[in-house]
């Protein structure tokens, strides 16, 4: 152990040294000053920066009392037990319970479920499920009372609608099923807002990896999302992009033959999926990083690259087709692959791997 | 109305005074000393997120969560002798959290020891550089805990003391870890044909 332990040590060493070379550190000490200090609130110049804002939410505070009239925050109250608190859980057992908002919303808690309502406006409220299932019939009131309903790290944002929600603690995945109306979902793994449309499904999440799975519509007798579980479905009932997070789970548990056949399946069943380049990719990397099996990663990189793939992946599939040539001897194709390479990608990080090759 | 235009965020600020000034005018939320803080502290902090991040693009954001809720924390600082482990366990704890939210979107970041961005790399050389992306490949493996308490130990060489004062814990559940962390760091190494040859050429040249 000892002797590992200076192996560790000189590592570490290494390590530090190519970390110290990476950066110019003074231009981003530059970049993360400014921005530190940026967002630290000054009493002497936010004063004077945030007057402009302020009388421009006078004036539209001014304007809105005018218009629409004072309104009062609104209220709610839980069936048998009376008027509820902001931030208060409510918990369920064995039963069901009933929140009733002063303006006609209600909330289905199921049992076994912890809600909380976080906040509530003149018009809307926003709700966290702690964990558990609801079924929620929002009132429409107008195109601006956007209720948000939190789920993990996920925000469910409705104007007017039904809809049961879950949130599953343990597997950190969300469910959601469209009864009427639309919502839009964000945050967690999702990199924009996704719309959700009266009877679709939309489950997000999972242990690992937590992956977006494709709203897909479902008939009206099937049971609450919460019982979904893209885990244990067998491959052919799932999607690209639930077979590539089985792929990817797959991989990270340490079964990489196995995973490379999930991620050539995807690529090869799915070719027009925007995830069918990134499996390939995926298997060809496996394959020839991982299985030291440089003849079927050519298959699979060559696949990726007609497929198509993000920039940096991109330049990385041509690297790595260079040096599945290289290690095979196929000189020829190595020199012609490596041309095109350097050719395409003079900045790339692997140049000095691919100038290195088959020389 | 025109506003009154900032002080210029040259690294020349100049803050007269020790840390304890320094965490007065913190205190008081004075722009000079939160300059200064950041100018004397700044480097402290971004080493240590690079050594545990490891060299990707979210480096500055994980800097500025830092400072940030250092300056929002500071009123709690009992005492500015203990400046320097105050901060740094602010940092392990923002690193603590940006590898949990890495490892919930892994596959987001399946290649990203391999594509990182074009303006942090400079690679010295071609064996170094994947030397230092396998190492980083081989700590994404590891439980959170262990790959903290692993990178501080080796790659930002702090003593166990200094790893217990930055992740509060007690120094033999870090000698735990770190046990623990030096295990799993070499069974998952031997899968990284770059990084096994080089543990094995620094071998042969300590031999």
């Amino acid at each position: 152990m000892v002797v590992m332990n200076e192996q560790f040590e000189r590592l570490g060493r290494v390590a530090r040294r190519e970390l110290d070379g990476m950066v110019d550190r003074s231009t981003l000490a530059s970049e993360i000053e400014s921005r530190v200090l940026a967002a630290v609130p000054h009493r002497s110049t936010r004063r004077f920066r945030l007057a402009p804002v302020f009388a421009l939410v006078a004036a539209a505070c001014a304007v809105f009392a005018v218009y629409a009239g004072k309104q009062s925050e609104l209220t709610f109250t839980i069936a048998g037990e009376g008027t509820g608190q902001v931030s208060s859980p409510i918990v369920t057992q064995g039963s069901p319970k009933l929140v009733a908002f002063s303006e006609g919303t209600t909330l289905t808690v199921s049992p076994h479920a912890r809600v909380r309502i976080l906040k509530t406006g003149d018009r809307n409220a926003e709700v966290g499920l702690d964990g558990g299932a609801l079924t929620a019939q929002v009132k429409h009131v107008d195109a601006n009372s956007h209720w948000v309903f939190r789920a993990g790290p996920y925000a469910v944002t409705v104007t007017g609608t039904a809809f049961d929600l879950s949130w599953d603690v343990s597997e950190q995945r969300m469910g959601l099923r469209m009864i009427e109306g639309h919502v839009f979902v964000s945050g967690g793994t999702l990199l924009s807002p996704r719309e959700v449309r009266a009877g679709e499904r939309l489950i997000l999440g999972g242990a690992l990896p937590a992956v977006p799975v494709a709203a897909t519509p479902v008939p009206s007798e099937t049971p609450p999302a919460i019982a979904l579980s893209p885990h244990s479905a067998p491959n052919h009932l799932l999607s690209a992009g639930q077979l590539f997070a089985r792929a990817d789970r797959i991989r990270l548990q340490g079964n990489e033959r196995e995973a490379v056949l999930l991620f050539q399946t995807v690529s090869r069943k799915h070719p027009r999926d925007a995830l069918a380049g990134l499996a390939a990719f995926a298997a060809g990397r496996l394959l020839l990083l991982q299985l030291n099996d440089p003849k079927n990663a050519l298959v699979d990189l060559e696949r990726a690259r007609r497929l198509g793939l993000p920039e940096p992946l991109l330049e990385e599939c041509h690297a790595r087709i260079v040096q599945v040539h290289a290690s095979m001897n196929n000189r020829d194709a190595c020199v012609n692959e490596k041309v095109i390479y350097l050719g395409k990608f003079r900045q790339g990080s692997h140049v000095a791997m691919v100038a290195n090759a088959c020389n | 109305m025109e506003s009154t235009p900032r002080p210029p965020m040259a690294a020349s600020v100049v803050y007269l005074g020790g840390d304890g000034e320094l965490v007065a005018g913190l205190k008081a939320r004075n722009p000079a000393a939160e300059r200064a803080f950041f100018s004397r502290y700044a480097r402290v902090v971004e080493r240590l997120l690079r050594g545990v991040l490891g060299p990707h693009a979210e480096l500055a954001d994980a800097v500025q969560d830092t400072f940030i809720s250092a300056f929002r924390q500071v009123h709690a600082l009992r005492s500015h002798e203990a400046l320097t482990v105050w901060l740094r366990t602010i940092a392990t704890g923002v690193a603590h959290n940006r590898i949990r939210a890495k490892t919930r979107n892994r596959w987001l970041l399946f290649f990203s020891p391999e594509s990182m961005p074009d303006e942090a790399r400079a690679p010295r050389s071609a064996e170094a550089t994947e030397a230092l992306r396998s190492v980083y490949a081989v700590l994404e493996q590891l439980p959170i805990s262990e790959r903290v308490a692993f990178s501080l130990r080796y790659i930002e060489d702090m003593t166990v003391p200094e790893i217990a004062a930055s992740t509060q814990a007690s120094e033999s559940t870090v000698k735990r870890r770190l046990r623990e962390g030096e295990h799993l760091f070499a069974h998952a190494s031997r899968r990284y044909p770059a990084l096994e040859e080089w543990l094995q050429e620094e071998r042969v040249w300590s031999s």
